[in-house]
């Protein structure tokens, strides 16, 4: 079980900071992660786009990485400052 | 001491109590952020910033060594509100303590300038005209810039 979060405006394209359901087994790395969730939320590029960073277990991503062995993984848009 | 939380600031006691842990210091410099009731003229309600720690946390404890590296400080105070802050309140308080003042005024200077660009924080703008998502203006990486040269 892999907990995938989303920060700042990706919310407002999932509806929470976490995603409710499993990922598929076959999703092994950053970049199908990456296009599953464009499926998955019906959205066309939102989250392959390059302003997109991925954290896995708070550690930011070089990509494309392997996802197996995270048991977090972050979905992270362009800081906002304080 | 660095402190990123929901709770309200209260800067008076704050700086007191830096003030009495920092005795023999020469200068203490120190910053309040307070949320603006408009942008862009828009009425702002308030703002609503999330974070992912311990990322976020990490990111600021990074910018305080830099800045205890960079500066000969005696200490270093760093507080930053999450969650909903209505306008008018207190987001963020930093002070710093030195010898002389120019360090203490730079290592605060420095600190905000992290604060603004490079912490993992993300800000939605609550204003009568509904929400947004923002990000630093172009004048915040420029001044966040003149720390790399």
């Amino acid at each position: 079980m892999q907990n995938i979060l989303f920060f700042g405006k990706l919310t407002d394209v999932t509806g929470n900071m976490k995603l409710a359901s499993d990922i598929p087994e076959n999703i092994l790395t950053t970049h199908d992660l990456r296009v599953w969730l464009n499926t998955h939320f019906d959205t066309p590029h939102t989250f392959t786009h390059p302003s997109i960073r991925i954290a896995l277990d708070g550690e930011i991503a070089h990509e494309p990485a392997n996802i197996n062995g995270a048991t977090e993984i972050a979905l992270m848009p362009p800081v906002g400052g304080g | 001491m660095i402190t990123v939380s929901s709770a309200a600031i209260d800067t008076a006691a704050t700086l007191k109590a830096f003030e009495a842990e920092n005795q023999g210091s020469g200068a203490i410099v120190s910053f309040s952020g307070i949320v603006r009731n408009t942008a862009n003229s828009n009425t702002v309600t308030a703002l609503h910033l999330q974070t992912y720690e311990p990322m976020t946390t990490t990111g600021i404890a990074d910018a305080a060594s830099a800045a205890n590296q960079r500066w000969p400080l005696n200490g270093l105070h760093i507080q930053h509100r999450i969650g909903t802050i209505t306008a008018g309140e207190t987001i963020v308080f930093v002070a710093a303590a030195s010898a002389h003042r120019r360090a203490a005024f730079e290592a605060v200077d420095f600190i905000m300038d992290y604060l603004k660009t490079r912490a993992v924080f993300w800000k939605k703008e609550i204003t009568t005209n509904g929400e947004v998502w923002i990000e630093p203006r172009p004048e915040d990486y420029t001044d966040s810039a003149r720390w790399t040269t």
